[in-house]
């Protein structure tokens, strides 16, 4: 074999390699599909914040109160502004720009979407009723999609207690709450879910686990 | 056990999920050097994890290479299939005298079968066939039993028959049952076989757990999480006997060290019979196990609930029909589905599309209904969704739309859709209008492929890289004309095949070693593709052109399949001509026509097993039957198996005696996380010879229609509301 042939075989290879699909039949291809995946998976283990997309001032959040939640996972400092998409009953699913959409009935964590791994739903009459009484128990059930596209339930126990007075901040203002910190456990897991409610009784911070791949989200409504 | 995937940012601490595992240790047996979940050489009582699938690469310098695929096909039954390249004997005459050896190729299956579980004073205990069919280089046969002691050290202890049987063996045992047992009759092999015997391939039954049988034993020890560390007492001596594999052997024991990074990895040191390192890589994938859990679909819309007051409505104004079909139209393409046709009357609307985007048809029914209810008048209550494939609406799911409104966000809220939905037979093509979204009649694509070319002139395994260009044009919905065209980056290339089996029929399969091989662009398939639904469950294919890499003509196919039925029947004729070697236009290098065709049964058995009967006539015009049991699993991955008998005698058919493999589905989803209706084939076949051959057809109507019918549609029901 020749050397000259060799390199001419190497060339058009790195041609072939070197020319990205496309197409409308390549939409689909595993390529683009894994630069997705790949870049998800940084962005979901990121300890640099990225920038969030439209940041919300406290102007913006003071013209339309209540129009807008702020989103971010646990532990990171990117937030995305969500707004609202849906009404159904007491629950409203908010949306933010890159198609992540969370579900709160007053305030609680009922679903996501969008996620790698959604809370598919969750039942949460007796962790309100606990909440009104200022603390007790509940038993609630959350259902994820589990690796071979069934629902997976799991069945928690959970204990509300008060955690006492706390001053948070929520975009640029201090508001006074008090704090609820929710236990929950089942025979696979074990987490717990932080409230911050106002004088009127609201939610206006959390942090919330959304499923065992996901981890948590802090959500503030400012 | 802590979640290993890596998405839990700042929760591990907090977070733990309970492993389930009933291993005494925690990350289960490792893999032997032939792949199965064992010692090193020699097998134990443990299984895999259920599902798991694992490829394993081996290599010692006397061993040779051995390319294993292990397959856990319930808790208790496991196969295996490998390709090895090993030093064997040649004739041996004088069993002092060292013949000589030279190198062959060898593939081989096991199977294994744990018969009891351990319990807390009893080791579980295993039954085993180590190469029980093709040319019987390993072949033995085994009972083996595991103990447990302490959560990181296992025992096991065994008495093997065959090559397990060499070292140290004794009379058979069994021999006490029936003197049938004392001695193993001499396998057959191919190479010095007379003429029509011995062509390997073959179920080597007359041999199983006869003849001398010796005692094997050994140990693995866990001693970090990561490292293992075993050792085995080995009863394959591997005496020098022609044609078996020339392993330098000075002593029965192996040392070895496993070491596992993560779940999906294995490496495996060891030092083998006294006289050589060996090292084993172990790659492990579980369909049950989905890297990206539930995956990256983007989030629907939200349902739009219809105001109380307005539900009672019971008309809407009918005048703004074509504005609210526009309007659809846009409205799905959002989720890229495609709205071919509508029907609404005052308090129901019928809905035919196209989804090329989810690879489950029930997630799509939750994005179109969701996406109705965005716009449809508040009268309607009844939301009917047919799914099409190739132009043919294959069912039709009937929703309550406040069956919806209630159901949204709520806990069982998948499993009382399905319970209140009906899924039943598409509805007329009357009444129906057309879509208005202007769906592309010409689509295109250009991309890199890399293919693997298996046993040509040059080798057992190549790999061919290019370029491909892909087109397809739609002369209307049922109608297609679809091509495809390859051009190697390797240039030409010398064609021929790795084996020589002349035989008296034409080389319809094996001459492909010569096709494609000249540099110029080859036409992988161009045809006209008609798809129709001749009655309510009964669905039609014509294909006309250069079907596919070898042959071309045209293939006509009927198929009778009821929505919900389990069972399917069809019936396929083609008449094609072979291709010429260049991949061209051209049908004049062979003068070979052939009709072939096949009645096929196919039936939905439960629990992710489906199987499929074909009989009829095959490419080289022998008769005969094929049968194939996969395993599929909800979320798109298939493993299975098949054989083909046909009347072409085995020393015609050559090698291998009759056409059988494993295959295994990829669906894309599983990798990648982004909703995509595509997969991945691959089938390993012993060999490809020429009987039992079928033309290979593109979208024959099962694969086509059964993704819009009722046990598909439930498999994946859980991705409904997502």
């Amino acid at each position: 074999m020749s050397f000259g042939k060799i390199s001419l075989s190497a060339a058009l290879i790195a041609a072939t390699f070197g020319i990205t699909s496309c197409g409308s039949l390549n939409e689909q291809s595993p390529a683009a599909g894994i630069s997705r995946m790949v870049k998800a998976r940084i962005a979901a283990r990121s300890e640099t914040p990225a920038p969030a997309a439209p940041v919300l001032t406290r102007q913006a959040a003071d013209a339309s109160p209540g129009a807008f939640i702020l989103l971010s996972r646990a532990g990171t400092t990117s937030q995305a502004s969500m707004v609202v998409a849906g009404v159904n009953g007491n629950k409203v699913t908010w949306m933010s720009a890159d198609q992540v959409s969370i579900t709160l009935d007053n305030g609680l964590l009922v679903a996501t979407r969008g996620f790698v791994q959604d809370l598919m739903a969750s039942d949460n009459t007796q962790v309100i009723n606990a909440l009104v009484a200022s603390g007790g128990t509940a038993n609630r059930t959350i259902e994820y999609l589990d690796g071979l596209d069934q629902i997976s339930p799991e069945l928690l126990q959970c204990r509300i207690a008060s955690g006492g007075i706390e001053n948070i901040e929520t975009l640029g203002k201090i508001v006074k709450t008090e704090r609820f910190d929710e236990d929950c456990t089942s025979q696979k897991m074990r987490f717990t879910n932080i409230y911050w409610i106002n004088d009127d009784g609201a939610i206006v911070k959390s942090r919330q686990l959304v499923s065992p791949g996901v981890g948590y989200v802090e959500l503030i409504r400012p | 056990m802590p979640i290993k995937q890596g998405y839990a940012v700042g929760l591990v601490a907090l977070f733990s999920l309970a492993s389930g595992s009933v291993h005494a240790q925690d990350n289960g047996p490792s893999h032997t050097f032939f792949g199965t979940s064992d010692l090193l050489e020699m097998p134990t009582a443990e299984s895999a994890e259920r599902s798991d699938i694992s490829a394993t690469f081996s290599y010692s310098g006397s061993g040779g290479y051995k390319t294993s695929f292990s397959y856990q096909l319930t808790d208790r039954l496991a196969g295996a299939f490998r390709y090895a390249v090993v030093d064997q004997y040649r004739i041996v005459t004088d069993p002092d005298v060292n013949p000589g050896t030279y190198e062959t190729f060898d593939r081989s299956f096991d199977l294994e079968y744990r018969l009891t579980n351990e319990s807390t004073y009893l080791p579980a205990i295993a039954v085993g066939l180590r190469d029980f069919l093709g040319t019987g280089r390993f072949s033995s046969e085994y009972v083996v039993a595991s103990k447990s002691f302490g959560p990181n050290l296992i025992v096991s202890t065994g008495l093997g028959w065959g090559r397990m049987g060499t070292n140290n063996g004794f009379s058979n045992p069994l021999g006490v049952i029936d003197s049938y047992f004392d001695d193993r009759p001499v396998f057959v092999d191919r190479e010095f076989a007379d003429e029509g015997e011995g062509n390997g391939g073959l179920i080597s039954g007359g041999q199983f757990f006869r003849g001398d049988a010796a005692i094997f034993g050994g140990l693995e020890y866990q001693i970090s999480p990561k490292f293992g560390f075993k050792a085995e007492y080995s009863s394959n001596s591997y005496p020098m006997v022609t044609f078996t594999p020339a392993v330098d052997y000075k002593s029965p024991l192996n040392f070895g060290l496993t070491y596992r990074p993560n779940n999906s990895t294995e490496l495996n040191l060891a030092y083998l019979y006294g006289s050589e390192i060996s090292i084993g890589i172990s790659s492990i994938l579980n369909p049950e196990k989905r890297p990206v859990l539930s995956g990256l679909d983007s989030a629907p819309a939200p349902l739009k609930v219809r105001p109380q007051d307005a539900r009672a409505a019971t008309t809407w104004d009918q005048s703004n029909e074509p504005a609210l079909r526009a309007a659809l139209a846009q409205l799905l393409l959002v989720e890229g589905i495609t709205l071919d046709s509508l029907e609404v009357s005052d308090r129901q609307a019928r809905v035919r599309y196209s989804n090329a985007k989810f690879r489950s048809e029930a997630q799509a029914i939750g994005r179109v209904s969701r996406m109705m209810s965005q716009i449809m008048p508040a009268s309607i209550e009844i939301f009917v969704l047919e799914p099409m494939q190739r132009g043919m609406a294959v069912s039709a799911t009937t929703l309550r739309r406040s069956d919806l409104e209630r159901l949204e966000n709520t806990v069982g809220a998948s499993e009382a859709i399905l319970e209140s939905a009906s899924i039943g037979p598409v509805g007329p093509d009357a009444g129906l209008l057309d879509g208005t979204a202007a769906s592309d009649k010409w689509q295109w694509g250009i991309g890199p492929y890399v293919a693997l070319v298996l046993f040509d002139a040059s080798g057992p395994v190549k790999a061919d890289v290019g370029l491909q260009f892909d087109g397809r044009y739609e002369l209307n919905k049922n109608l297609v004309i679809s091509g495809s065209v390859t051009q190697s980056a390797l240039g030409e290339r010398p064609g021929g095949a790795f084996f020589d089996n002349p035989n008296d029929y034409e080389n319809v399969r094996t001459d492909g070693a010569y096709f494609g091989r000249d540099g110029t662009p080859n036409l992988q398939h161009l045809t006209l593709s008609h798809y129709g639904r001749l009655a309510p469950n009964v669905y039609s294919r014509v294909s006309l052109g250069y079907l596919e890499w070898m042959h071309g003509g045209v293939s006509a196919e009927v198929l009778w399949k009821p929505v919900g039925s389990r069972l399917a029947l069809g019936a396929e004729v083609n008449y094609t001509a072979m291709r010429n070697r260049d991949m061209g236009f051209k049908f004049d290098e062979y003068d070979y026509q052939v009709a072939t065709g096949h009645l096929s049964a196919y039936y939905d058995f439960g629990k992710g097993f489906q199987g499929q009967l074909d009989v009829g006539r095959y490419l080289a015009g022998d008769w005969g039957a094929t049968f194939a049991l996969d395993r599929e699993f909800q979320n798109g991955w298939r493993v299975g198996g098949y054989f083909t008998l046909t009347d072409m005698p085995f020393d015609q058919f050559g090698e291998g005696s009759f056409d059988k493999g494993i295959r295994v589905t990829i669906p894309y989803d599983y990798f990648i996380g982004s909703p995509t209706r595509k997969d991945v084939s691959t089938t390993l076949q012993s060999l490809s010879r020429d009987g039992g051959a079928r033309l290979m057809v593109d979208g024959r109507l099962y694969e086509t229609v059964r993704s819009g019918h009722e046990a598909d549609l439930t498999d994946s029901w859980g991705r409904f509301w997502r």
